[in-house]
């Protein structure tokens, strides 16, 4: 369960809300709403200025960072930038073995996640050799190699084509995860993938609520900056 | 034809560089047979004639010139061996499979800080790279013409908005770091296996055995 | 000047890599302390950067393009000169490695040269530009500009020292050659070096190194001729004089030869033997610094006692 109440910087004001087992929530807003700011403090990247982040019970506090960082995956926007062992392999296993897991071991879950993403014959090779959707995916099974509890994606469409998009939603489906929250501005694609949505507008959180309904209302979207008719 | 891995064939070609570089001047006989075996090295390893024949008629000519004021017995031992060490490394590179700077790298007997710096470098290399041809192609694209002036005022602007963006990386790339756990120490292996140590260990002898004796006799 | 396989001997590679290592050792410790756990991927980047940035060429004169070498540039951006040779190591290794550019058993010698020395003067010589120009942040580009240039010309010197000790090249040809070839491709690098901080200081100036004490009252000239006499005597003329020009138009200028006391000092004629261009500045430096021994001393002696 996360929970999560704050004061920040100017940026984001007077955040609250909380995510319960099972849930699948889109967190939506203008470009510069401050999505990824919010996410930021959600893995100690950065530090509110008042209130405090609770992630299953574990405050977010500078001791306390390996333990969460090891509950939550975290996928950042650029594949590229979460790929940075000479092989793919490495980057799977780059989590597991930090955290002190044998190599062997490692290893052994990691060509386990690359059968189940249908990347196991890239092992071997450089990320480089792999294209844009399939790099998403390398870097998702990166995160998971951790098991947490928790997963969090930013922008995790950008720049994959539909077909890709729709392979990416079914794998989300299956994953043992306990939450999952998305930032994107891909509204079609969460609808699909996600039951709740939260708004960032103007620094705070405008609405939280059941997704489908606020997809179909276009001038709420487009007051909030997230026109879809036009 | 040869299947070795990319790491093993780093090495071995190291090995064959080293071992001639330090020959003893004058020792023709020591260098015939790191000749003969650095031939038999990129017909193994299959590199491609006319890139190799291009690529050391150019250092030929280059080191030539840096030589000959010493006379020309001095000069052309110098030469041949350089011309057998550029070979011997020149085959390895020519057979690199793309994309395998990284992996090429992570074999380096350096310590643990200097590889973790070598991984990340050869990592983000492809990528910086690719970004220059793309502000050098944009910027032909809008007619970069002009005085000297203008394209030195040009060139630095790319150079330091390369920069500006490898920063930007670097900060996004700590962060993925930290996210699975990072904690200062880059997990690496060392990665030959143990048919393959023995391989090298068998290279180094030779080659110890081919050189130590080229200053005895 | 990346010196190739066999053109260095077993004794000055030894020695070279010894240095080097030795340099690398104290430099990872000192860039640990500085950077901690952001320093993989801050100097992976950095050097990774500086690879690419050299594949730019960048117009130097006349028709010619020169690209960046990026010591100097490398130890302001990181703001160290520690992490600067690291970056700049790294990429000796990358490029003898993965390009054969530069031997494997020269990498002691290139390292020396390129990161160690190269680094080192153009970041001590940028801050005592900056300091001689006033101190100000905006004095950076040029101070780093001139001091990348400078620092080309001595790696350069360094390792035409280094072939010639090896005996693979004639130090008399050598020397000068590298010398006047680096002193083109140091223009470009101090050209480049102050464009790009140019650009940064526009841009992000809160990246940059900021002011700098100003060298105030007699440090000025100090240091001004320090830098004369070792830097810019590099470059001066080897034409005689005004007085031996005329002593050599008649005839007797061998007079001066019969008369000379015979006692070879090791400065004389301001060289030192054999060593040419470097010599003069070697001998520059130390003239300058005996002078100015004397001159203190001199002074703590006559200085009135309540002054």
């Amino acid at each position: 369960m996360v929970y999560a109440y704050s004061r920040q910087e100017p940026v984001l004001q007077r955040i609250s809300f909380s995510l319960n087992k099972g849930d699948r929530v889109a967190l939506m807003g203008a470009t510069g709403s401050g999505k990824s700011t919010l996410l930021e403090n959600l893995i100690g990247l950065k530090e509110p200025q008042s209130g405090k982040i609770t992630i299953n019970g574990i405050p977010v506090q500078p001791k306390t960072l390996p333990q969460i960082r090891r509950q939550i995956g975290f996928s950042f926007q650029d594949a590229n930038d979460q790929l940075f062992m000479p092989t793919i392999l490495e980057d799977v296993t780059f989590g597991p073995r930090n955290y002190g897991m044998s190599a062997a071991a490692a290893s052994d879950r990691a060509r386990q996640l690359l059968a189940d993403f249908g990347l196991e014959a890239y092992a071997n090779r450089s990320a480089h050799e792999l294209s844009g959707g399939q790099r998403r995916l390398a870097a998702l099974a990166a995160i998971l190699a951790l098991e947490p509890t928790i997963l969090i994606l930013d922008e995790p469409t950008n720049g994959l084509d539909p077909a890709w998009r729709r392979h990416l939603a079914q794998v989300l489906f299956k994953l043992p995860v306990e939450v999952i929250l998305i930032a994107s501005h891909d509204l079609h694609w969460l609808g699909r993938v996600t039951q709740r949505a939260l708004v960032l507008s103007g620094g705070r959180i405008q609405i939280d609520g059941d997704i489908q309904p606020l997809l179909q209302d276009g001038t709420t979207l487009d007051q909030l900056g997230l026109p879809v008719d036009w | 034809m040869l299947n070795l891995s990319l790491p093993l064939r780093l090495q071995l070609s190291l090995v064959i560089v080293v071992g001639a570089a330090l020959l003893k001047h004058d020792a023709w006989y020591g260098l015939s047979v790191y000749a003969a075996i650095a031939l038999l090295w990129a017909w193994l390893l299959r590199a491609p004639i006319r890139q190799l024949g291009g690529l050391l008629g150019t250092e030929l000519i280059f080191l030539s010139l840096l030589t000959l004021p010493l006379g020309w017995q001095k000069a052309s031992f110098l030469l041949v061996r350089s011309l057998i060490c550029l070979l011997a490394m020149n085959s390895f590179l020519l057979t690199l499979p793309p994309h395998s700077f990284g992996i090429a790298l992570k074999s380096l007997p350096v310590p643990a800080p200097i590889k973790e710096n070598l991984l990340l470098a050869g990592q983000y290399m492809e990528i910086l790279l690719s970004e220059v041809t793309r502000m050098q192609r944009s910027a032909q694209l809008r007619g970069l013409t002009g005085t000297a002036v203008w394209l030195r005022y040009t060139s630095a602007a790319m150079i330091g908005a390369l920069y500006l963006r490898s920063l930007d990386r670097a900060e996004r790339v700590y962060a993925a770091m930290v996210a699975r756990g990072y904690n200062g120490q880059l997990p690496i292996d060392s990665n030959l296996r143990p048919k393959e140590r023995f391989t090298l260990l068998l290279a180094w002898v030779i080659a110890a055995a081919i050189t130590v004796t080229s200053y005895k006799i | 000047m990346h010196i190739p396989d066999g053109f260095v001997s077993v004794p000055v590679a030894g020695a070279t890599s010894l240095a080097s290592v030795a340099a690398l050792f104290v430099a990872l410790g000192r860039s640990q302390e500085a950077f901690g756990v952001r320093r993989a991927p801050l100097l992976g980047l950095t050097t990774a950067f500086v690879f690419a940035a050299q594949m730019i060429n960048f117009p130097v004169a006349g028709g010619t393009s020169g690209h960046l070498l990026g010591g100097t540039l490398a130890a302001i951006v990181l703001g160290s000169p520690w992490a600067g040779m690291l970056s700049i190591a790294t990429v000796l290794i990358i490029q003898a490695v993965l390009f054969a550019d530069g031997g494997i058993t020269a990498l002691g010698a290139n390292i020396l040269n390129m990161a160690v020395i190269g680094v080192w003067v153009g970041w001590i010589l940028t801050q005592t530009l900056q300091r001689l120009f006033g101190g100000s942040k905006g004095r950076l580009p040029l101070a780093a500009g001139i001091a990348a240039g400078v620092s080309v010309v001595v790696a350069a010197i360094a390792a035409a020292i280094e072939l010639a000790l090896s005996g693979t090249a004639p130090v008399a040809v050598v020397l000068p050659a590298m010398t006047g070839i680096h002193i083109l491709i140091g223009i470009g690098e101090g050209l480049i070096t102050g464009g790009v901080l140019t650009y940064l200081a526009t841009t992000r100036p809160d990246l940059l190194p900021g002011e700098q004490h100003e060298f105030r009252g007699w440090s000025v000239p100090i240091v001004s001729i320090f830098l004369i006499a070792g830097v810019l005597s590099l470059f001066a003329s080897a034409w005689p004089d005004g007085l031996e020009k005329v002593a050599e138009n008649l005839g007797f200028i061998n007079l001066a030869d019969k008369v000379r006391i015979i006692v070879p000092t090791p400065l004389a004629d301001y060289g030192i033997e054999g060593l040419g261009a470097i010599g003069t500045s070697i001998a520059g430096l130390v003239g300058a610094a005996v002078c100015f021994a004397v001159a203190f001393g001199i002074a703590k002696i006559v200085k009135p006692k309540n002054a």
